[in-house]
């Protein structure tokens, strides 16, 4: 065998090792679904960064004046949409409330998904007693109501938003753990996992190279999902009040609650925030549906 | 062939003894209880010499996989003795297994479910090379490409990815794994009963090929009878986890000697019209009986179309040798074959599916 011939082949036996995700990435890529996800995450992303270049006005900065008449006036050319009871900009105060919102959808979910997935693997894995205790434990959080549930770890913490992002970690937990627990176990009887024992592959490298890959996607695609949860929670959970103690804050969730009293007076005041959760909560569903689909090892090649 | 560390030059690569494997049925919300035992495998025991096939038959849910995943130290036995070259490894720990995994390797049935869908095909061959540490990456591409070339597959398959193959050349996949380390004992698992019949040819024949070439022993297991006679040296007939009948192939299905293999015989077409119609074919009664509940004494005598008033019913019917290495788990086998014995039509057992469970403790 010539040189030439033994690099083609090294070069297969080395592109075998990323072509899962490289494959994932080209089909995501080519699903508009999840591209149209993707441009709605990222541009709250980026309006979250440029924040304070893009916006106009501070988010706490108010003009009193403009509502000296009782009634905050509607969207304008300097005020793209409108101004809240306080006299501040709510375009300027959606923007600034992008980090809050993304930040807890991100963090929330991370502290979440990264329990789960420990105490899910472990369970499903290990099974016997082990299995058995980890998964009651899980019942008796999946038995209290996910909202009711973060509602007292925040009161337990006092209210905040590190506090509420904590609270939506939590009650994710049992979500993430019991379905990489039934994916495991699922793959676990696999005949090309008894493949790898009987070829001498050791328990973790099965865990890891034969299980995990095979049983991580659904959990990433609710993961996704729960993104999306967690921004609708944390504009609960401070709509009760339990949000951060400064009432200036922008934030989706607080801003809705203001606009509580006053829906006929000044509707836009509750619909930029609505509809600013509703386009990001929408692009991250969006982009779990594309990783889902690109991540099903059958849909590889039809691009 | 490899050298023979055993010394012993009794010619036999695996014995089985008296293997049991029982997978215990639990039950119970918080704390699983043991409400009784599925007897996959009860007292087998057989011997597999060197190079040659034995071939494993039985229904579906008789044990047969079992046996062979339990050679194979998949399975835990219950009891009994495995020993593969002269060494008992019954109850060797996975770290002490992992040595011997080099000579012994497996075949799957479902071609489909026995390769990761989401490694390439030269990961897949090269898993076993780099879990033993025996080549380094250069190495392994140019023996990836050399396996795949030996079960006829083009070497450029190492980049693609299972899905992108059919069955038939999946299997070659599998068996070019199992080839890898270079093994002395493969356990073929219904290797073709996924397979289209024109395609189960040419496996049978790689298999065939690939055991001139490297020296192989397999245990093929099957449910084909037609295929078991093909490939087999010598046969062993399974039955609700017992072995009824071991003999050479050619033997059995000259001169069957058990009432179960009698039977399978009976039903396997033969292809002349004239014979086929003239022959009398014998259908079983009734199904399978639940392993987790075998019947007494013979656990052939709920279908059995020869089964007598006596002894069946009542005395565990021994494996016998009749004959140069005929043997036979019937008590009834030399009438049966002197024709004294005819059948008889068989009541139909229907299986209860419920088990049968141990009386309630009492209340504290």
């Amino acid at each position: 065998m010539s040189v030439a011939e033994l690099e083609a082949a090294e070069i297969q036996l080395e592109a075998s090792t990323g072509g899962l995700w490289s494959d994932a990435w080209y089909q995501v890529i080519r699903n508009p679904g999840a591209i149209l996800g993707a441009f709605f995450v990222l541009t709250f992303l980026v309006a979250a960064i440029f924040a304070p270049v893009i916006a106009p006005y501070g988010p706490k900065e108010g003009n009193l004046l403009l509502v000296a008449t009782g009634k905050p006036p509607g969207p304008s050319w300097h005020h793209l949409f409108g101004v809240d009871l306080l006299g501040r900009d709510v375009f300027s105060r959606i923007l600034y409330g992008a980090r809050d919102s993304l930040m807890v959808g991100i963090v929330s979910v991370s502290i979440g998904l990264s329990i789960g997935l420990v105490l899910g693997s472990i369970a499903g894995y290990i099974g016997g007693w082990i299995d058995s205790v980890i998964m009651r434990l899980m019942d008796i959080m999946l038995a209290i109501p996910g909202l009711l549930f973060a509602i007292g770890i925040v009161a337990m913490l006092q209210p905040g938003l590190y506090q509420i992002m904590i609270a939506i970690g939590v009650v994710n937990v049992p979500i993430f753990a019991r379905l990489l627990r039934g994916a495991i176990l699922a793959q676990r009887e696999n005949d090309f996992v008894l493949a790898a024992r009987a070829v001498g592959v050791k328990r973790r490298a099965i865990l890891f190279s034969h299980i995990m890959p095979n049983a991580i996607s659904p959990v990433i695609v609710a993961g996704t999902l729960a993104m999306g949860t967690a921004i609708i929670d944390v504009a609960g959970l401070t709509f009760l009040g339990l949000g951060p103690p400064d009432p200036a804050t922008p934030e989706w969730g607080t801003m809705l609650t203001g606009a509580n009293d006053y829906l006929e007076l000044a509707p836009f005041l509750a619909i930029f925030p609505g509809v600013a959760i509703i386009i990001s909560v929408l692009g991250f569903n969006l982009i779990g549906d594309g990783l889902r689909e690109a991540l099903d090892p059958k849909m590889r090649g039809r691009a | 062939m490899s050298t023979r560390a055993d010394g012993s030059g009794n010619g036999n690569l695996v014995e089985i003894e008296n293997l049991r494997v029982w997978f215990p049925i639990k039950s119970g919300i918080v704390l699983d209880r043991h409400v009784g035992d599925i007897r996959a495998v009860d007292d087998v025991s057989f011997e597999i010499k060197r190079g040659e096939t034995l071939g494993l038959v039985g229904e579906s849910g008789c044990g047969k996989s079992t046996v062979g995943r339990t050679i194979l130290r998949l399975y835990k036995p219950t009891s009994g003795r495995i020993s593969f070259d002269g060494r008992d490894i019954s109850k060797l720990r996975e770290g002490e297994l992992r040595p011997l995994r080099r000579r012994m390797q497996m075949v799957f049935q479902d071609p489909f479910a026995s390769l990761n869908p989401r490694h390439s095909v030269g990961r897949i061959v090269g898993e076993p090379l780099r879990t033993h540490g025996l080549a380094n990456r250069r190495e392994a591409a140019t023996r990836v490409r050399d396996l795949l070339r030996t079960v006829g597959l083009p070497a450029d398959a190492a980049g693609r990815y299972p899905h992108e193959f059919s069955g038939g050349q999946r299997q070659r996949i599998g068996l070019a794994r199992a080839l890898a380390l270079n093994p002395d004992f493969v356990v073929a698992d219904e290797p073709v009963s996924a397979l289209d019949v024109s395609i189960q040819a040419q496996i049978i024949n790689l298999l065939e090929q690939l055991q001139e070439e490297f020296d192989l022993t397999y245990l093929f297991i099957a449910h084909d009878l037609a295929v078991v006679r093909h490939i087999s040296d010598r046969i062993a007939v399974m039955y609700l986890g017992w072995i009824v009948e071991v003999s050479s192939a050619d033997e059995l299905y000259a001169n069957p000697l058990h009432p179960y293999t009698i039977s399978l015989l009976s039903a396997v077409p033969i292809p002349d019209p004239v014979v086929e119609r003239s022959r009398e074919s014998i259908l079983l009664a009734g199904d399978l009986p639940s392993p987790a509940n075998p019947p007494p004494a013979c656990r052939f005598h709920t279908r059995c179309p020869y089964v007598q008033p006596t002894r069946c019913r009542d005395e565990v019917p021994p494996l016998r040798t009749l004959g140069s290495g005929h043997r036979v788990a019937c008590h009834w086998a030399e009438q049966i074959k002197e024709g004294k014995i005819t059948p008889h039509a068989v009541e139909p057992v229907l299986e209860r599916p419920r088990l049968e469970l141990p009386p309630a403790p009492p209340p504290v």
